[in-house]
């Protein structure tokens, strides 16, 4: 927006916007090793704020601060991911629009992405709310590992699972940003520039891009699971019992 | 509600400063995208973006910043960005967003000397 407009204010979220009795649960929670789970209805600057807090205090317990910047961009992309995915649901349903039909999803997508705005994101996060359509991100950490996972209540359509598991696919051999535009130029939007930053972000603290997954778990979610060394020599444990 | 701001300064016919203030993201990202959209087409040759009021960025507004370069590139022309903050400086990094893009510390450095003008 210039200037010469319509002025719109710009409100800069901090931590010391959040509510006391959050951050007081927060300390306690990390102070006491308690498994942290977030329910969100919709991803604004006061979700990310919280999301950022709880890993700050959490990779500060472990003197891991360094992983912060990683940590908290990798969680923004994957809850906003979430919450998208259950305004896409809405949207369809409402339009009586089909996700597994290819010429549904494009006239569905084609409004999202016009629709698509902060304003929308809260409406959109009334609605799901309404319906129980949520996002679920739980912090599981030790001194070993930070653990992340990002949950749908509701599983991937055969659909969708195959776009995401392309997505990733791409996303993995890809070296950097740079390559990854020279293939999709403009029409980056959606092609998964977000997992792309994801793998990058990895790759830049040596992690092992396959601590990152995505699967439908026995419960019928959706999970983005993600998991952080804390120590030299830690073992990615994607096969360990810690998949809700 | 939050939206993006962005400033415009017209230094000259070849260079155009956009300010962006405020947190860069899938809801507003568009905005710049549109806004550089106008002044593209202007024949400025150099576009500098002042991101030091811009608090964060996601893969959206990343995004964005890609498109501009390489329109920009295409044209041929240059964009550099100025006076990034720590937190979006080390979210370039950690990205390898900062191996494409000029980082520079202030407006005058990026104009080599030459004072910017706010467009009116």
């Amino acid at each position: 927006m210039l200037k010469s407009q319509k002025p719109r204010k710009t409100v800069v979220i901090t931590e010391a916007d959040l509510p006391e009795k959050i951050e007081a649960l927060i300390q306690h929670a990390v102070a006491e090793n308690k498994l942290i789970k977030v329910i969100a209805y919709t991803v604004i600057p006061m979700t990310e704020t919280g999301l950022r807090r709880i890993s700050e205090v959490v990779l500060d317990k472990y003197n891991k601060l360094d992983i912060l910047p990683a940590v908290v961009m990798i969680l923004k992309e994957l809850a906003l991911n979430a919450a998208k995915a259950n305004f896409k649901r809405i949207l369809f349903q409402s339009k009586n629009l089909d996700l597994e039909n290819r010429e549904d999803y494009e006239i569905g997508m084609k409004e999202f992405k016009e629709l698509l705005s902060e304003d929308w994101a809260v409406e959109y996060g009334k609605k799901s709310k309404k319906i129980n359509l949520h996002v679920e991100i739980k912090f599981n950490y030790n001194e070993q590992r930070l653990l992340l996972q990002v949950i749908n209540n509701f599983p991937l359509s055969h659909t969708e699972e195959a776009r995401v598991r392309e997505k990733l696919k791409m996303a993995m051999r890809y070296e950097d940003i740079g390559q990854f535009f020279m293939e999709c130029g403009d029409e980056s939007e959606g092609a998964g520039l977000g997992l792309v930053l994801i793998m990058t972000a990895l790759k830049s603290f040596d992690i092992d891009p396959h601590a990152f997954t995505i699967f439908t778990n026995k419960k019928n979610q959706t999970v983005a699971r993600i998991e952080f060394p804390l120590q030299p020599g830690y073992t990615i444990g994607r096969n360990k019992k810690e998949a809700s | 509600m939050k939206g993006l701001d962005i400033e415009l300064k017209v230094v000259d016919e070849n260079t155009i400063i956009f300010a962006i203030k405020g947190d860069m993201n899938i809801y507003n990202a568009n905005e710049l995208r549109k806004e550089f959209d106008r002044h593209i087409v202007t024949g400025a040759r150099l576009f500098i973006l002042n991101i030091g009021k811009m608090t964060m960025i996601d893969s959206a507004g990343i995004g964005v910043l890609f498109t501009i370069l390489n329109r920009v590139k295409n044209l041929p022309g240059q964009v550099k960005i100025v006076q990034a903050r720590e937190n979006v400086k080390k979210l370039f990094e950690i990205t390898k967003v900062s191996k494409f893009f000029t980082l520079i510390d202030t407006e005058e450095e990026a104009l080599g000397g030459t004072p910017a003008v706010q467009a009116g």
